[in-house]
């Protein structure tokens, strides 16, 4: 009973993940206006004919800036999680199965970025120093490599005293060969369940980022900005601020529900 | 007089309808002790947590459970808390996590005879439940279970069933997870005690030879059916079922090598797929078509024995026939293959600074080009850790290792040790990448040992079909991919094939195949060095036989000579340890 409920949410956040990369190829093209166009006589206009969300203080279209906005909202996490799984997941192999002095050096380096609080000083890199949107996102990477570097070292470890590995020695194999061919492939169901869980991480930091005037820059159809700049109106028109908000949290969600489930489903079978 | 325990058309079933228990009945009288004997995918085990309530989530039991003549719910929300230990108590197989780590040995015990309405045991009360099972030291009490060795925690873990004072004692291979030597006393003492205290045993176990030295009755099952129950005297002197008497042919002999180990071909049947016939027609020689045309009803044979089968009576089934004699002697060039002389080897202990523990001291060993060599001992003998340095996998703290002349260590480059020494891994599930093909497996050891061989001609010589190339460690059986394991050590085509304890997982029926695999390999030339605890199985494929004990060298020799007239008192201790199927078995020993 548990497990079809477990399916059904696990098969509505893959349709949800599924509407969301329609919205990155095609957002822009689907939207009924131009998201950039104002017409300040139209200004935070209630949902009506014409704009089905309604419009912001400078009257652009909500829904046109949504649909626009999806590109960026997702593409960004996207580079996060990518980059930071390619590089905890060389890490972790290295310091999981080289061990020794590799799995010291790494570990202690990890250790001590975690000790760092991620969130203000993602804050104090971008708003200190600069460097605006990428500068957000290379510096999200770098903060999330310790927690993942972490998690596949624990995979491999459990994975290192299986004999398979050791039938791989015997025969000679180089020691990367061994790793990539042989550990990887292992280990690779958690990589990718944790991978969907750092796109969320980054997805909500850069919105936050967004909310509070950094990273993405002013006036771009980002949902973080727009939930900042349209919380003023929340008595014209709420779902200026509620849509965005309400997309950030589908997606971060849908996304969150479909790397637990990969997730458990790499453990069972790891387990038996 | 009512049994104590009466299951009528057991079934147990899964929510998607998959049989895996297939109308089992069984009687166990009050005092009497009841063997169920299976390969693993039997249902025996199953049975035993059916009528236990103990099922795992998502199977369900049905059918007539009586236990002193009334009957009892099979489901386990129904089930009276009062029947669960004190009515039936369940020992299980695995000692190592059976208790709970962080309680104490005391807690164990005083936990089951709070939980049935007695006040707390005192400590004289603790002492005396533990001297019952064997434990004379009290102190024992107040240790942890990771404290104490593998047999005494088994012997703790009957401790608490029994201090709920179960009229009837299931217990589930209670001794496999056990050495050899260990399990002897184990079974002695569940003996003694059921015979002590008149309660019911269901006994669980894959070994005939047990059962029949243990057991008042004897129960067949296969495939999720009882084919076959009777005593054990009489189903030992005539199997009255084609599979008992396979199974029966199946076991290697201890006292002399069989020139042909009779192999069942394939492999377990699942209980679904042979509803409605005879589940062993697959595989039984003396198949007819009314045998896959319905389900034998069990037959009564002479002197209580009953058989399922549709042709019982009329096919002449007996004890397996001695066969064979020694170890053909093959054409010996007496070269040294491999020389292991003075080998140490510590492992630290951790917290204990140094020394540690000394798995190796001071080991020597000579293989010769074309001969098996058999490294005997129980658990930690140090066979293994002698494996794993020949291997590479170990580094020795001293003595030397030579292969074909070339020194293992300080390792030299240039000198290829894969090419030399490969190995098969004891437990077949673990030992192949489970993500990759078959195929893929063999290629990449062939590609390390230069070989223009294919993969089918290296399948074919280990007795699998081509097609197994497309398939992954997950499609095989247990025994299929043993054989993937062997293929890809020969695939190097080594001097010399390390074998850890490379049937101690499989069942017997395929744990006879496999050591055929191994005679065809030798007969081939190849160089062996098998380590096992087995004495019976060394005796099927060794030539000569090391026994190890402490990391010592204790004996060695032809193995005819040393498995017939052992010298050190170790060696028969370990031969002694071996089922006989003789009730006496247990009778001789003191433990």
């Amino acid at each position: 009973m548990r497990a079809r409920a477990g399916d059904l949410a696990a098969a509505a956040s893959l349709v949800t993940v599924g509407v969301f990369a329609v919205l990155i190829v095609a957002g822009g093209r689907l939207a009924p206006a131009d998201p950039q166009r104002g017409d300040l006589a139209a200004s935070a206009l209630g949902p009506g004919a014409g704009h089905p969300l309604g419009t912001d203080e400078l009257g652009r279209d909500i829904l046109s800036r949504l649909l626009a906005g999806t590109q960026d909202a997702i593409v960004g996490p996207l580079a996060v999680a990518l980059a930071t799984t390619l590089i905890a997941t060389a890490l972790g192999l290295l310091a999981g199965y080289r061990g020794g002095w590799a799995d010291a050096v790494v570990m202690r380096c990890a250790d001590f970025a975690h000790s760092l609080p991620v969130g203000l000083l993602t804050i104090v890199v971008v708003g200190v120093i600069g460097g605006g949107y990428p500068m957000a996102l290379v510096t999200l990477t770098v903060l999330a490599i310790p927690a993942d570097t972490r998690v596949v070292r624990g995979v491999v470890l459990a994975q290192r005293g299986l004999p398979y590995l050791e039938a791989a020695q015997v025969l000679g194999l180089r020691r990367t060969r061994i790793a990539i061919v042989h550990l990887l492939p292992n280990v690779a169901p958690t990589v990718v369940a944790n991978c969907l869980l750092t796109f969320v991480y980054a997805l909500v930091s850069l919105s936050a980022l967004s909310f509070l005037g950094l990273g993405s820059p002013a006036g771009s159809p980002d949902w973080g900005r727009m939930l900042f700049e349209n919380r003023t109106l929340l008595d014209l028109n709420p779902w200026a601020s509620i849509t965005p908000a309400l997309l950030i949290v589908l997606a971060a969600v849908s996304m969150t529900v479909l790397g637990d489930r990969l997730l458990d489903r790499a453990l069972d079978r790891s387990r038996t | 007089m009512t049994p104590l325990l009466e299951a009528h058309d057991l079934r147990v079933s899964t929510s998607a309808g998959r049989i895996v228990v297939d109308g089992v009945d069984l009687a166990v009288e009050p005092g009497e002790c009841v063997a169920l004997v299976g390969e693993s995918g039997s249902g025996k085990s199953l049975t035993a947590r059916a009528l236990t309530a103990l099922l795992p989530p998502g199977l369900t039991a049905t059918g007539r459970v009586r236990f002193e003549g009334r009957e009892i719910q099979l489901d386990p929300r129904r089930r009276p808390r009062a029947l669960r230990g004190g009515g039936i108590g369940l020992l299980l197989q695995d000692p190592f996590t059976m208790l709970n780590p962080t309680a104490r040995i005391r807690v164990h015990l005083e936990e089951t005879r709070r939980a049935h309405g007695h006040g707390r045991p005192d400590r004289a009360e603790i002492a005396e439940r533990l001297a019952e099972v064997g434990i004379t030291d009290a102190r024992v009490a107040d240790r942890y279970p990771f404290e104490l060795s593998g047999g005494l925690r088994q012997r703790v873990a009957l401790a608490a069933c029994l201090a709920a004072g179960p009229r009837l004692l299931v217990a589930d291979e209670p001794t496999t997870a056990l050495d050899a030597t260990t399990q002897r006393g184990v079974l002695a003492l569940l003996r003694r005690i059921q015979r002590a205290r008149g309660m019911g045993l269901l006994l669980i176990t894959h070994d005939l030879r047990v059962a029949f030295s243990f057991a008042d009755k004897l129960l067949v099952m296969y495939a999720g059916s009882i084919v076959e129950s009777g005593p054990p005297a009489a189903v030992r002197a005539a199997p009255a079922h084609p599979y008992t008497a396979a199974l029966f042919a199946a076991e290697p002999p201890l006292d002399h090598r069989s020139s042909t180990l009779a192999a069942l071909p394939g492999g377990v049947p699942s209980a679904s797929a042979v509803a409605g016939r005879c589940a062993f027609a697959d595989r039984c020689a003396w198949r007819e078509p009314r045998c896959t045309a319905s389900r034998p009803l069990p037959v009564a044979r002479a002197a209580g024995q009953l058989s399922a089968c549709h042709r019982a009576g009329e096919i002449p089934l007996g004890p397996p026939a001695r066969s064979g004699g020694e170890s053909p002697a093959r054409a010996g060039r007496r070269e040294s293959l491999l020389v292991v002389s003075g080998l140490t080897k510590s492992f630290p202990l951790p917290g204990r600074g140094q020394g540690g523990v000394q798995a190796l001291r001071g080991v020597d060993l000579r293989v010769h080009e074309g001969e098996s060599l058999a490294v005997v001992g129980g658990s930690g003998s140090g066979k293994t850790t002698l494996a794993r340095c020949v291997l590479g996998l170990e580094r020795p703290d001293g003595g030397d290792v030579e292969i074909a002349g070339r020194p293992l260590f300080p390792r030299r480059p240039g000198v290829p040790v894969h090419r030399l020494v490969q190995c098969v891994f004891q437990d077949p599930y673990s030992s192949l990448n489970p993500r990759h093909s078959i195929g893929f497996t063999l290629k990449e050891a062939l590609r390390q040992g230069e070989s223009t061989e294919s993969v089918e001609e290296l399948l074919a010589r280990v007795g699998l079909p081509a097609q197994h190339a497309a398939k992954r460690p997950g499609d095989l059986s247990g025994g299929q991919r043993q054989r993937v394991a062997i293929a890809r050590a020969i695939a190097v085509r080594p001097r010399l094939l390390i074998c850890d304890e490379p049937v101690a997982a499989l069942d017997v029926s395929v744990q006879a195949q496999i050591l055929e695999v191994f005679r065809s390999l030798q007969a081939g030339g190849q160089s062996l060095l098998f380590i096992s605890h087995d004495l019976a199985v060394v005796r099927q494929v060794a030539d000569t036989v090391t026994v190890l004990h402490r990391g010592e060298v204790v004996e060695s020799g032809d193995t005819a000579t040393v498995l017939d007239r052992a010298g050190h008192p170790y060696t028969r201790s370990l031969l002694a340890a071996v089922p006989t199927g003789d009730p006496r078995w247990l009778e001789e020993t003191s433990a």
